[in-house]
């Protein structure tokens, strides 16, 4: 009968979360506007863009392959949803997986494959350019922030379970990037990965609006789109609420079976979506993807190898 | 039939940039052949919206051609009813007073500055900062309210006529202009600023070098010249108007490095003399009416048959009319050369070896306005060439 | 650059919204040319607006008066500054979208 109820609630957590992702992105796209000095769209837009898209028509290239065409869309909104509900669920009915960091990697890296899949099967040469971009930034942030998932679940007692390190956090009663001067250097790997993965402005390399017009998602029209936009902002999301999870939980609110947890996360979440998306944004002009790849490449593996060798001496 | 072997290099593609792509505001196609990301060729197709205005205005009286002229373009509006104006002033020998050559210049000027605002707003956009796009717009904005609060009009101002202007510059207007131009400068400076930031420059500088050896050769007029060091200005070489007797309150801007970042410095720094120009005109601005008092439809009557070409410093560089009167208030021959004409031609040497990320913005950084610069083609399918018609085939037409 | 953004993130937009309050529009300047009002009884029917007309958005009428087309009106203001009467003047009407062509024809 509990495992009912539990099933009940993370199908009504659904619905929820895409709705504060999008909330979120609308909120950033406000803030947005405001820095630059313009009064922006409504908090609710990315909701109306994302109804409207559903209901245009679907036209689907004669160059492309059909059923992976199709198909891609839809496993990328699969896939980022549900990686968006295990720390969902986790914060509001304390559902302990063992090893949902591994789920959540590899359903992150997913959906930036379905991307690449989907710019790949769409027979435009601005897609193949997308989709090369696509993977050279994958393989610029998605190993760093598997290494920093790594790093926690080794600093956390070698755990790979969001419940064990929300845990860890609430007993030492410190986050966790507070207490060991190796997981605040992964903490710093981790947010400087976030824009990349986010794909806002100095890193919107894959789908530079302005060079490739929009890279993978060139060919993309209606519901496939807005499944391609809600797949993105659930994954910024997901990675605002990792952060704030896995380096800096709020420690003075126990873990007990309510809203009130989640509630006090995702306003952490959007106060780090503020710093590492919002901002970045507004200030920098977009970089060549040589140049990210050498900025990933150096900074992170450098703050990621002094990380490591920091927690080989203990600290 | 036999098989032909073709040798397929597959990371060879043909990126049609163009004629709709986000980065390009006005239909133009550039063929551009890259491999893995570098840019091995390119080829420029214009003539997407040729529209006829030189044949229209054959068609016209000349007051109607007034208008249609300045329709040419919709950024360098101004410039182009001036230098019309001022071909005509020639054949008809016609004075207009100082004053109204004063208001003239200021309303070029004050274009001046939109249409730089309006580059920097474009570039900044083809780099992905978008906050710059918008602070750009923001002083452009007030240029444009200004423009408007003289003429009526944002866009297309009307405000030039044979023998003066339409509309005077009176106090109270003169006061406004002076006090929004320092905020215009405040926006400059801090726009200036952020163009020394990090990831603008890197993005700019070393994009898109023309060397000016390339440039002299290849004739680019304008900033783009400027930009490459070459000391090529209508406004001081070949000076019109009133920047003959005021050729010392404006420096002419040059700077050597010939890539993106100097040709939008370029623009910035001018806009700082454009406004220094302004407002000592403002100052010196002599007390006679704005234009003499006949009425247009009695001197378009008495323009004798004559040609006369008046070049003047637009925005964008260069800009030549060549105006052939046919005595019966019409014209018979109306030719224009644009400044985007001879700097497009420099973008496949700007755009060779580089990456595609640098196509926006090196194209965007000669500041191209297509429409001004369409030409007839004529494609011979059976021969399979094009021919450009020039000036001289087109007079064969009369 | 990042002091600016966050400057500006506290201060008003600079955006000029379409209405100011409900009804009211931000001021028009006072050489703004809007649509056409034409004094029908008092025009002469002399026809020079007609000839001066850039557009051709003037056309004259059986009745020796002219009829505005405003769909092909550029506002240059030429037919009020020719007209030797001064039965032509703009208004502030800038509002003239109509998906009904004979609304914007101005005859009396």
């Amino acid at each position: 009968m509990v495992e009912l109820i539990e099933v009940a609630a993370i199908l009504a957590a659904i619905p929820l979360l895409i709705l504060v992702s999008l909330l979120a992105e609308g909120l950033d796209r406000k803030i947005y506007a405001r820095m630059q000095g313009r009064i922006g769209p409504p908090i609710l837009q990315p909701l109306y863009d994302l109804i409207k898209l559903a209901g245009k028509e679907r036209i689907i290239p004669v160059t492309a392959k059909r059923n992976i065409f199709i198909i891609a869309p839809y496993i990328a909104f699969l896939f980022s949803i549900s990686a968006l509900v295990i720390p969902a669920v986790t914060l509001i009915s304390n559902l302990n997986f063992t090893g949902d960091l591994i789920l959540i990697a590899y359903m992150m890296v997913t959906v930036t494959l379905m991307y690449i899949i989907g710019g790949a099967v769409s027979g435009n040469p601005y897609s193949s350019i997308g989709m090369s971009r696509a993977i050279v930034m994958m393989l610029a942030y998605e190993i760093p922030l598997l290494a920093c998932f790594i790093m926690v679940a080794v600093k956390s007692g070698l755990t790979l379970g969001l419940y064990n390190i929300i845990m860890v956090q609430i007993e030492s009663r410190q986050p966790l990037a507070f207490i060991y001067p190796s997981i605040a250097l992964t903490a710093a790997v981790f947010l400087l990965c976030t824009p990349a993965a986010a794909e806002v402005q100095p890193f919107d390399i894959p789908v530079a609006k302005t060079e490739i017009i929009h890279g993978p998602l060139t060919e993309y029209t209606g519901l496939y789109l807005a499944l391609f936009k809600l797949a993105k902002s659930n994954q910024t999301l997901l990675l605002n609420i990792l952060s704030v999870i896995l380096f800096f939980y709020p420690v003075f609110t126990p873990l007990n079976s309510n809203l009130l947890n989640l509630i006090i996360v995702l306003t952490i979440a959007l106060i780090i979506r503020f710093f590492t998306v919002t901002i970045p944004r507004a200030v920098f002009a977009r970089l060549r993807v040589t140049e990210a790849l050498k900025l990933y490449w150096i900074t992170a593996s450098i703050l990621i190898l002094s990380a490591a060798i920091l927690t080989g001496l203990g600290v | 039939m036999d098989a032909r072997n073709i040798d397929y290099e597959y990371s060879r593609l043909i990126l049609p940039v163009g004629p709709v792509h986000p980065s390009l505001k006005e239909p133009v196609n550039l063929s551009v052949t890259v491999v893995n990301e570098e840019i091995v060729d390119v080829n420029v197709k214009l003539n997407y919206i040729y529209r006829g205005i030189e044949y229209l205005a054959e068609r016209r009286n000349i007051a109607q051609t007034i208008y249609l002229v300045e329709r040419i373009c919709g950024l360098c509006s101004q410039a182009h009813s001036l230098t019309f104006i001022q071909a005509l002033e020639e054949i008809a020998n016609i004075q207009p007073p100082e004053r109204a050559e004063f208001i003239r210049v200021i309303c070029a000027e004050l274009e001046r500055i939109h249409s730089h605002m309006l580059l920097l707003g474009v570039v900044a956009y083809d780099i992905g900062l978008d906050t710059l796009f918008m602070y750009a717009f923001k002083s452009r904005e007030t240029v444009m309210d200004l423009l408007e609060k003289i003429s009526g009009k944002r866009v297309h101002h009307d405000l030039n006529t044979i023998g003066g202007v339409r509309f005077d510059i009176d106090e109270d207007l003169r006061r406004l202009i002076i006090k929004e131009l320092k905020y215009v400068k405040r926006n400059l400076d801090y726009i200036s600023e952020v163009l020394e930031d990090a990831t603008v420059e890197n993005r700019l500088r070393e994009v898109g070098v023309l060397p000016s050896k390339i440039a002299e050769e290849l004739s680019v007029v304008g900033p783009t010249a400027r930009g490459s060091g070459l000391t090529k200005d209508v406004r001081f070489n070949r000076s019109y108007s009133v920047y003959r007797d005021y050729k010392n309150s404006f420096k002419i801007v040059v700077l050597k490095d010939g890539d993106c970042l100097a040709r939008v410095k370029i623009r910035v720094l001018e806009v700082y003399e454009s406004i220094s120009l302004i407002e000592t005109l403002l100052d010196n601005m002599p007390d006679t009416p704005i234009r003499i008092g006949e009425r247009i439809l009695k001197i378009i009557k008495r323009i004798p048959v004559g040609e006369a070409i008046s070049i003047v410093e637009a925005p964008r560089g260069q800009l030549a009319h060549y105006v052939y009167t046919n005595g019966g208030e019409g014209l018979k021959r109306l030719s224009v050369r644009t400044p985007t004409i001879p700097n497009i031609t420099a973008v496949k040497y700007m755009l060779m070896h580089r990456q595609i990320a640098d196509i926006p913005v090196v194209f965007s950084s000669i500041d191209p306005c297509i429409s001004c610069a369409n030409r007839v083609t004529v494609t011979d399918a059976a021969k399979n060439k094009t021919i450009i018609v020039n000036l001289e085939n087109l007079r064969r037409r009369m | 650059m990042i002091t600016g953004v966050l400057k500006s993130l506290f201060k008003k937009p600079v955006t000029v919204k379409y209405y100011t309050k409900p009804g009211v529009h931000t001021p028009i300047p006072d050489r703004f040319r809007g649509r056409i009002i034409y004094d029908y009884d008092g025009c002469i029917g002399c026809a020079l607006c007609v000839k001066i007309c850039p557009a051709g958005a003037i056309l004259a009428t059986p009745e020796r008066k002219v009829n505005f087309y405003m769909d092909r009106c550029i506002f240059c203001g030429e037919c009020a500054e020719i007209c030797p009467v001064k039965v032509i003047s703009y208004s502030k009407d800038f509002e003239i979208t109509s998906s009904d062509r004979s609304q914007l024809t101005v005859r009396k």
